[in-house]
């Protein structure tokens, strides 16, 4: 026998320690035999493959290295014009999306009672068969609306296969989910647009955000960090400042210039308070307001009676006195943020993102800002967002039955003012509405059984509708529900394309191409999409007469040569911003697909300024101060008696005027006894709402700011904590009125005082093993309560802190 | 400073003010590095490993509350700790100026780790490649970096097989390694572009100029380590000019 150099060492580490360590020194020779074990991971030939990233509507444009056919890295396209090269954590730990051991492999048919988990394997054309059968039969008997789509996002090609699905069907039930958006409801009632407000963040000086997550999620993180450093240091010896405005020291606030801690759920106020300075000290543009704004003086209507504008009404009712006791922020801060904002401009006023029941009067406030200071289609103000690069799949034909279907209304609930084309941030009204009817449910990528605060109500729903299937790609809790379970494939494995994300004035469209077979039997939504339309057949299989995903990728680029300015992304574009290249002139359609799959997309028109006629839709053609829209909503809702009871939650009597200006009222639930802190939830960049709590590499990365990986955690000032006697790492109780959890207090002074908050997106009882069981799910101690504006959940509650 | 004058001397520059402690650099350098990932129980004793791991300090008291962030790796110290202590020389510093860990070699003493100021060198505790990974997981691992047994520590290389494709590639092109030929897998990352890599001593290099800023600092260099990551401090609104 040979012994080596190496073998020699160890062996009189093993015996001394042995002798020293007792049990230890076992422990420590099994450590030293195993290292004997060299273990080679497989070589082969080397490609690189550009594309998007779909996890979030952000697009960044993705490079996938392939070793043979395993992908082993995802690193970012340094030719994408606006994330040129960087990538987020969520999409560098896509492979362990990817190779998940936990994914959905095969469709899946219950054979148990519902949520019992006995499942029986599919083939594909059992699977369809089985969906198409019932699809049929419901049709046939009961109509086309017994079916309802649920989506659970709204970016790429499947929503628009889904909806076009539906029509093709002959369904007006398309429900498409939203945590909701107030700041594109405040576009809705000030500017007239339906749309996600874009923001020329990189040419602002000075940005008030109101608890907008910029660096932890929002919109796609790569563009918002690239803008916020070049906002600091892109012109030599100017610096632009980033002021954050929030209950809680988010990685925002940590990267902002300023952080200033407010009472939760007082945006409003405090953005109304700056307004009041703005006005009393002359600092607004005056001729902005004069020539494109709309209730800004007071006036009198038809019948005579003085009409408050927002000029009277922001002097009289918020004055930085009253506004400094709502906020928690003094008088001297209000008055300096009010200077700052309009001496060192461009300045730019977003937020806030939802959460509290007043999100979106808050919005409605903020925005105010931006319309005070002229900063509406003005360089690093405001913006409207591009109009999408590729035009529409043409047209479908419905049959007879499904225009039927189609001319039965859509059955909403009432009890929101403003829902947006159909997405709904309030699942469980609208299923429960629904459930009498519905006979069919498909739902895509939408867990409502995790996420939404009335999952129980959402439950009992579900189970009087007699088909559940789910396109998702893990067996998350609502899958889990469910009676037909269909595999979905990740953006690495399918064809997509992807338009300007949220937020960015940028004309661009982003192609993904599938870098891997798809893992197992695990097909796209949209080809899931194209196959049941197949099985169907009819009218409903003539509206889909492409015969694969890349047929569809290929008729929208068709649509695109001949309509869009701009062109593929330039080569080396890493350095050139937001130019797009004028368009070559292509040989053949194939060498503009093949430019497009080796470059990963297009850039089309760069963002536009002034074009006011885009801008400001409204009756008036103005910014209005005094929406008509807000008007025209309560008055056709005031008949609807849900609405009657919720307008009475506001603050003034539906009938005031001064409801139609932007006002502040009390989040709620306001204070209940026994319950004195107020809990606010946040998202984290790792995890989502929850969908990216599967993948180790980002359980990892949770929370380095108090410490904790593969957990939840409770963040409590230290003052609030000495008051409960709880140290920091003790097990708390977090109860509310309707629910408890239990999870460890982290102390830590970037909370403001008597308020506690966790992180959303832990505690999943499914999904997978990385997943279940690991942190709580706070989202069990919300209630019921809504912004009765957009319908959107209240992240807040009253809790009480009890030691575990 | 090495002694080899002819050679790159590879070095990185962090800009803090960029830098928003996102930790992307965290999960693509574990992703290039087949670096495992540890389990609850596992990161409650210390025992992730994290080549480059992001350190978020909170400072002050409420309401006047700073959270820095500092990614922290290897500092490729020229002066390195950590290499005087082996006993079995299994981690040196190659002639490129990176601290290397030659794994066969290691005995698992720890005494680098311990002797490591900046505490960046990681001990295998478990037989992660053995076990851990499920065999789905396997698939994305990168055949460039050797898989590291239980018992040896392990440290960031500044993507050391990167460098030596570069160098294949430049021998191929008959020309010497030049600053801009490789990036580490955590520069390449960074969506907010606040890291920078390069030739510190190619007075052209992107990273030399900005080592050259009176905001660079590098981390206790009080104690003569030498090292080859250089930070930038965060940069501070002006109120009087208002830039």
């Amino acid at each position: 026998m040979e012994v080596s150099r190496r073998k020699f060492l160890q062996l009189t580490v093993v015996s001394t320690a042995g002798v020293a360590l007792g049990d230890g020194g076992t422990q420590l020779g099994n450590v030293l035999q195993a290292s004997e074990q060299e273990e080679r991971v497989p070589n082969g030939v080397e490609q690189w493959l550009r594309t998007t990233c779909t996890l979030c509507p952000g697009g960044c444009g993705a490079r996938v290295r392939l070793i043979d056919t395993r992908a082993v890295k995802l690193d970012g396209n340094p030719l994408h014009p606006v994330t040129r090269g960087g990538l987020c954590p969520v999409a560098e730990a896509a492979l362990q999306l990817v190779y998940s051991p936990d994914r959905l492999t095969e469709p899946m048919l219950r054979v148990g009672g519902r949520g019992q988990g006995e499942w029986q394997p599919l083939s594909w054309e059992r699977a369809l068969q089985i969906l198409a059968d019932g699809l049929r039969s419901h049709r046939d008997k009961e109509g086309a609306e017994t079916l309802l789509l649920v989506l659970g996002r709204s970016h790429g090609l499947a929503p628009e296969l889904l909806r076009r699905f539906a029509h093709a069907y002959g369904t007006p039930e398309v429900l498409e989910l939203t945590s909701g958006d107030p700041a594109a409801d405040a576009l809705w009632l000030t500017q007239g647009i339906r749309t996600t407000p874009a923001y020329d963040l990189e040419n602002a000086h000075y940005v008030l955000s109101f608890g907008v997550p910029l660096v932890d999620g929002w919109h796609g993180p790569v563009r918002q960090m690239l803008a916020l450093a070049e906002m600091r240091q892109a012109t030599p010896g100017h610096r632009g400042k980033l002021v954050q405005l929030e209950a809680r020291l988010s990685p925002t606030a940590a990267k902002a210039d300023e952080w200033i801690p407010l009472a939760p759920g007082t945006e409003g106020a405090l953005a109304l308070g700056i307004a009041h300075v703005l006005v009393a000290e002359g600092f607004y543009n005056p001729a902005f307001v004069a020539e494109r704004t709309f209730g800004f003086e007071d006036s009198t209507d038809a019948a005579g009676n003085r009409q408050p504008g927002f000029r009277s009404m922001v002097l009289e009712q918020y004055a930085p006195a009253r506004v400094a006791q709502i906020t928690g922020v003094s008088e001297e801060t209000i008055r300096r943020l009010a200077t700052e904002f309009a001496r060192f401009g461009p300045a730019l006023a977003i937020g806030p993102i939802g959460g509290h029941s007043n999100a979106v009067e808050s919005a409605l406030a903020v925005h105010a800002l931006n319309a005070l200071v002229g900063g509406i289609e003005s360089v690093g103000g405001v913006l409207v967002p591009p109009v999408p690069v590729f035009p529409e799949l043409p047209p479908v034909d419905p049959d007879p039955k499904a225009r039927e279907g189609l001319a039965s209304a859509q059955r909403s609930p009432g009890d929101a003012l403003l829902p947006l084309n159909g997405r709904v941030a309030n699942l469980a009204p609208w299923l429960e509405r629904l459930s009498d009817v519905t006979k069919v449910l498909l739902l895509w990528d939408a867990n409502p059984l995790f996420s939404d605060p009335e999952a129980k109500r959402c439950h009992e729903a579900l189970e009087k509708i007699p088909l559940i299937a789910t396109i998702a790609p893990f067996l998350d809790e609502t899958a889990a529900f469910a009676d037909l379970v269909l595999p979905e494939s990740t953006f690495l494995e399918s064809w997509d394309v992807l338009d300007s994300a949220p937020g960015l004035p940028d004309q661009l469209v982003g192609l993904t191409q599938p870098a891997l077979a798809a893992r197992g039997q695990a097909k796209s939504a949209g080809e899931i999409v194209l196959a049941l339309a197949r099985e169907l057949g009819g009218s409903i299989g003539a509206a889909f007469p492409w015969e694969s995903m890349e047929q569809v990728v290929r008729a929208k680029v068709d649509g695109l040569v001949r309509d869009a300015q701009g062109g593929v992304f330039p080569e080396a574009a890493a350095a050139q911003g937001n130019e797009a290249a004028a368009t070559p002139d292509y040989e053949s359609p194939d060498a503009l697909w093949q430019d497009l799959l080796n470059r990963g997309g297009w850039s089309g028109r760069p963002r536009e300024y002034g074009n006011w006629r885009r801008a400001l839709q409204t009756r008036s053609g103005k910014y209005e101060f005094s929406s008509q829209n807000l008007r025209d909503a309560i008055t056709a809702a005031v008949p609807r008696e849900p609405m009657r009871a919720l307008l009475k939650t506001f603050d003034a009597d539906f009938t005031d005027p001064r409801l139609l200006l932007p006002h502040y009222s009390t989040p709620l639930p306001e204070d209940v006894d026994g319950f004195p802190l107020r809990l606010l939830l946040f998202r984290t960049l790792a995890l989502g709402a929850g969908e990216h709590a599967n993948q180790p590499f980002l359980q990892e990365i949770v929370a380095p700011h108090v410490n904790v990986q593969w957990d939840s955690w409770a963040e409590l000032n230290p003052v609030t904590a000495a008051s409960l006697q709880i140290a920091d790492g003790d097990w708390i109780w977090l109860e509310s009125p309707h629910g408890r959890i239990r999870v460890r207090a982290k102390l830590w002074p970037g909370i403001v005082p008597g308020a506690v908050a966790l992180p959303l997106g832990q505690g999943h009882t499914a999904v997978g093993q990385y997943a279940r069981g690991t942190g709580a799910n706070p989202i069990a101690l919300l209630s019921a309560t809504r912004d009765p504006l957009s319908g959107a959940a209240v992240l807040s509650a009253r809790v009480r802190v009890t030691r575990a | 400073m090495s002694a080899d004058k002819t050679q790159p001397l590879w070095g990185m520059v962090i800009d803090l003010d960029r830098c928003t402690g996102c930790q992307a650099c965290v999960v693509a350098c574990k992703q290039e590095n087949n670096v495992p990932f540890s389990s609850r129980e596992e990161a409650a004793y210390g025992r992730e490993i994290s080549w480059i791991r992001v350190m978020a300090v909170t400072e002050g008291e409420f309401p006047k509350v700073k959270i820095r962030y500092m990614p922290l790796l290897c500092q490729q110290c020229d002066a390195p700790p950590c290499t005087r202590v082996c006993p079995t020389r299994a981690t040196y510093k190659n002639p490129q100026g990176i601290v290397g860990q030659i794994y066969p070699r290691c005995i698992g003493c720890r005494y680098c780790a311990n002797a490591c100021p900046y505490q960046v060198k990681y001990f295998n505790w478990y037989n992660w490649s053995h076990f851990r990974w499920p065999a789905e997981m396997r698939e994305s691992l990168n055949p460039d970096v050797s898989l590291r047994p239980k018992g040896v520590i392990e440290k960031c290389t500044f993507c050391h097989h990167r460098l030596q494709h570069a160098r294949e590639q430049a021998a191929i092109e008959g020309r010497p390694v030049e600053s801009t030929d490789f990036v580490p897998a955590c520069v390449s990352s960074c969506p907010a572009r606040a890291m920078v890599f390069g030739d510190l001593r190619d007075p052209e290099s992107t990273v030399h100029k900005l080592a050259a800023s009176p905001r660079a600092f590098r981390m206790l260099e009080d104690l003569g380590t030498e090292p080859k990551v250089v930070y930038l401090k965060e940069g501070e609104w002006n109120a009087t000019t208002g830039g």
